[in-house]
């Protein structure tokens, strides 16, 4: 359905809906022909409210925490990474799944959705501005936070240290993609790769104006 | 055939819409009570004449006009020719006579040049179209939308009959629009569509025309002096066709009184400024009026926009601006729902940040928060943004303790940045510094508000140690001024903010003296400066300067400064962002732009009121021509809300104001200096341009003599000529595209 589908849905559902009634002011007693005036509007009202035709609820959208897991997953790699939140949201009550692996994919789709750039768009971002982006960013973090709470392999938990220093690089955030990709070395010394990554924006840091990550000299 | 036009489109209910007639009661009352609660205090606006929007200035070379309105989540553009475009749609407008298609419209104008009923003219043989348009909400629930009335009148000017035709077409925008909505579908697949009777079908216009499907059009034969008159209504989003009908059940003249009420009492809520100079006043209102349009709503939170168009996004380095020019002109709500707005951009680890690698936002937000919170006096909730200043700093502190530990050159700094704008390079930029610094004072001022003294002491100390370092970097640098970047590399940006309001270095500094001659030496002189390339005027960038110049007494140049802002506005009273100086082509950055809009305010209010040093400073920079007699009235400083009056006669000058617990500096009109030494308690300056009066004194009058002296570096006399005076070139259309990259 298209973005506008949905806005054109929403306002339809919305305008239908009867008007909620007035508060009854307190110690007022209406007459009896009132009353039975009211049950019958009242009754007619709640026949119409039945028989009128709701909208219909896509099979599609009731899914189990499981199958919005693997759907989750899906659209991710597909790069549909805004559609995917909220199947995320419905996965993190899945039985039985590595929560570790939800948490880091589900900071993983939050900080793509932040750069996916709109089908057929160009340049211009799914999202609507930054205040939206900076809000998947900070549940991205308590996402990787949590994630990095559960016991994981030592592989694994470099992955990630590296994954989210390459978050904060991205945003900016210089001193904090530093001190994560110093972690993702300590973490795994035997890495050459962390290694000469970290030593590689090291570089970067203190000339900024003369290389980019991928042109530093990594001559040991 | 066509129908008949009307007149008077309330009088015209269709057969069809008669049956909603109770509901259309019930939204003429809901419509009369939403017209009470936009008229505000209800005080009576004066009929307008009409105008010739032709005789109004624009320094553009083509026209312009926003239909916008605060909360909503798009905005109408009227195009250069003469269309309406919201980012979504187009309503193609093609008025002619006689097959002879009406040209675009020369100038497109608010009224008075500020408030924002637009009004704009084409031409086709003998029939001269005249439109009116304006925004007002959407009623509720819907309180992200708005809808546009627009009249148009048709008078044949000729002395024969003459044919006039109308035709307005819905359609999708060309395949290179100026801005898209954010939530515009992907596809054209919604049919678009003017409304037919008084169903419940989504239709993206209404018109007393005649319509079918996406066109609607008007014939008539008008008589030599006749005039016809159409109406169309126009939401922001879709709506029900019955919806739309009873909003056009209104009569446009009501909906432009409506309008015309709550923009006057929108602007009545703020400081009062009655200066003798009803341009200026003019040009205050317009800016405010784009401030206070250029808000949106996040759940129950505001945030500030750059543009009504193409800028339809948040940048903390906008946003502050506009944040602090609605806080300094008496704005003090709307600025704090702002400032609250700015919270939700603070990242776990302290800083804020709204864009990829701006890391000037942190230094930025907290300027805001103080700003805001701090005039006329402490909000409540102050002790809230102390804490979140206070988290931001201890991050910053975090951070250069890291770059001591790594013995680098620039260590101390802030690490590097690539903005994607602004400097335009990756590299440590000066400005991050200047701005975190900013954000260290706002800290401590906060922090005191919230008598937490003792943590505001600690980041005084931690200012002074950066102060020291920044010192310590820009001796490194070898600059002579204050360099964009510490790498010497990128455009001047952040450190033309750096003496004021930053205060990185004091602003008598030789540096910032240095900086400001050799930025004002390549644009020609002190007012607007140039942005990647000499041709490409940047309108409130540079004006930090003017108020820099204020400060150092350097009047002339100040002045300068505000003869460009004034002279770069469209015929609505907004300024643009970037422009070409040759031709003052705007290209696709549309005005108005909301920083621009909080320059001119920035520096017309420092001009007269200055509080952001330990004294008030009154009368910094008034012109000449405001010393007949100006007041400026609710004023908020930092020590209470202020009222103000100043004039000058042949004896002297007088100043009242407010009682404040601080001492106030009065400087005198521009070019005299103390006649007489001053009555006590009054003193004199040392310059003898300046008097300053004891706290609690409410009133002054000084003997005035003619200042001989030159004022401190004037202009040599081989600069070139400043970019401040526009007239508007008659060049072709569509000139050079002023670029400015910025991010997302």
């Amino acid at each position: 359905m298209s973005r506008r589908d949905r806005r054109s849905r929403g306002a339809s559902v919305r305008a239908a809906r009867p008007a909620p009634a007035p508060a009854a002011r307190a110690g007022r007693v209406a007459a009896p022909g009132i009353a039975l005036a009211i049950v019958v509007a009242a009754a007619a009202a709640a026949a119409w409210w039945a028989l009128r035709p709701h909208p219909s609820v896509a099979p599609t959208t009731i899914v189990s925490p499981s199958e919005a897991y693997r759907r989750a997953l899906r659209l991710g790699l597909d790069g549909r990474f805004d559609e995917s939140i909220p199947m995320f949201r419905l996965a993190e009550r899945a039985a039985g799944v590595d929560l570790a692996r939800l948490h880091v994919n589900f900071a993983a789709s939050l900080y793509n959705a932040c750069f996916q750039p709109r089908r057929g768009g160009g340049n211009i971002p799914v999202s609507r501005s930054s205040f939206e982006r900076v809000a998947m960013m900070r549940e991205a973090i308590d996402h990787a936070d949590r994630a990095a709470r559960y016991d994981m392999t030592p592989a694994r938990r470099v992955f990630l240290v590296r994954e989210r220093g390459e978050w904060m690089q991205a945003w900016g955030f210089t001193w904090e993609a530093f001190v994560q990709y110093r972690q993702a070395v300590s973490a795994d010394p035997s890495s050459r790769d962390q290694a000469m990554h970290a030593r590689a924006f090291m570089t970067l840091m203190q000339h900024p104006d003369r290389y980019s990550l991928e042109s530093v000299p990594l001559t040991p | 055939m066509l129908r008949p036009p009307r007149v008077t489109t309330a009088r015209n209910i269709r057969a069809s819409e008669r049956g909603g007639a109770i509901a259309a009661c019930a939204a003429a009352v809901l419509a009369a009570a939403g017209l009470a609660t936009l008229c505000g205090c209800g005080a009576p606006v004066p009929p307008r004449a009409a105008f010739d929007p032709d005789t109004i200035p624009s320094a553009y070379a083509r026209p312009s006009g926003a239909l916008m309105w605060p909360g909503a989540s798009r905005a109408f553009e009227i195009t250069p020719a003469g269309d309406l475009y919201n980012g979504d749609w187009v309503v193609r407008v093609r008025p002619s006579s006689a097959g002879v298609l009406a040209g675009p419209p020369r100038v497109i104008a608010s009224e008075d040049r500020w408030l924002p009923v637009e009004h704009w003219r084409r031409t086709s043989g003998p029939v001269r179209w005249e439109f009116e348009a304006l925004a007002l909400p959407e009623e509720a629930p819907r309180d992200t939308s708005l809808i546009v009335s627009i009249e148009v009148r048709a008078t044949n000017t000729g002395l024969a009959p003459s044919e006039a035709r109308l035709a307005l077409r819905i359609g999708a925008p060309d395949p290179s629009p100026p801005f898209l909505a954010f939530d515009a579908p992907d596809s054209g697949a919604v049919p678009l569509r003017w409304s037919a009777g008084g169903t419940g079908e989504f239709a993206q216009g209404w018109s007393d025309l005649m319509a079918s499907g996406d066109s609607c059009v008007a014939s008539w034969t008008l008589a030599p002096g006749e005039t016809r008159t159409a109406r169309c209504v126009l939401p922001a989003y879709a709506a029900p066709a019955r919806a739309l009908a009873s909003w056009a059940r209104t009569p446009h003249a009501r909906r432009a009184e409506a309008a015309r009420r709550y923009w006057t009492g929108a602007i009545a809520g703020g400081a009062g400024f009655a200066l003798g100079d009803p341009a200026l006043e003019g040009a205050l209102n317009a800016a405010r009026v784009v401030l206070l349009a250029c808000r949106e709503r996040r759940g129950r939170s505001w945030v500030p926009i750059g543009n009504p168009f193409q800028y339809r996004d948040v940048w903390l380095r906008d946003g502050a601006r506009a944040i602090q020019a609605l806080a300094v002109c008496g704005h003090t709500r709307e600025a704090r729902e702002l400032a609250e707005g700015f919270l939700h951009f603070q990242w776990p680890q302290g800083p804020f940040l709204s864009q990829r690698g701006q890391l000037d936002g942190t230094g930025q937000a907290l300027w805001a928060f103080e700003q805001a919170l701090l005039r006329p006096a402490p909000d409540d909730s102050v002790a809230r943004y102390a804490d979140a200043a206070l988290r931001a700093i201890q991050w910053c502190e975090w951070q250069r303790d890291l770059g001591r530990q790594s013995g680098w050159p620039f260590g101390r700094m802030m690490p590097f940045g690539d903005p994607r704008d602004a400097e335009l390079t990756r590299a440590q930029l000066v400005g991050n510094d200047a701005w975190m610094m900013a954000g260290y004072r706002a800290a401590s001022r906060l922090l005191r508000a919230a008598r937490r003294d003792a943590m505001a002491d600690s980041v005084d100390l931690a200012l002074a140690r950066y102060r020291t370092d920044f010192l310590r970097a820009l001796a490194i640098s070898r600059s002579p001024d204050l360099p964009a970047s510490w790498q010497g590399v990128g455009r001047d940006w952040g450190n033309l903010a750096a003496g004021w309001p930053c205060r990185a270095l004091d602003p008598g500094d030789p540096r910032c003296a240095a900086l400001a001659r050799r930025v004002w030496a390549a644009a020609g002189g002190p007012g607007l400066t140039w942005y990647g390339a000499r041709d490409s005027l940047q309108y409130y960038v540079g004006a930090d300067l003017g108020t820099w110049a204020l400060l150092t007494g350097r009047r002339a140049q100040a002045d300068s400064v505000l003869d460009a802002l004034l002279a770069f506005r469209d015929a609505n009273g907004g300024a643009g962002e970037l422009f070409t100086r040759s031709a003052h082509e705007f290209g696709g950055n549309l005005p108005p732009h909301a920083t621009s809009a909080a320059a001119l305010i920035t520096l017309v209010r420092n001009a007269l009121v200055f509080d952001d040093g330990d004294t008030l400073a009154l009368t910094l920079g008034a012109r000449t021509r405001w010393w007949t007699g100006a007041t400026v009235s609710r004023a908020p400083t930092r020590w209470g809300a202020i009222d103000l009056a100043f004039r000058r006669d042949a004896a002297g000058a007088e100043w009242t104001w407010s009682a404040v617990p601080v001492w106030t500096s009065l400087t005198l009109p521009s070019g005299t200096r103390l006649g007489a030494p001053p009555p006590a308690p009054l003193r004199g300056c040392g310059s003898g341009r300046c008097v300053l009066a004891p706290p609690g004194t409410i009133m002054a009058r000084v003997v005035l003599a003619a200042d001989a002296s030159p004022a401190p570096c004037a202009r040599g006399p081989g600069a070139a000529r400043p970019a401040r005076a526009p007239p508007r070139p008659r060049g072709p259309r569509g000139g050079p595209r002023p670029s400015r990259e910025r991010s997302s």
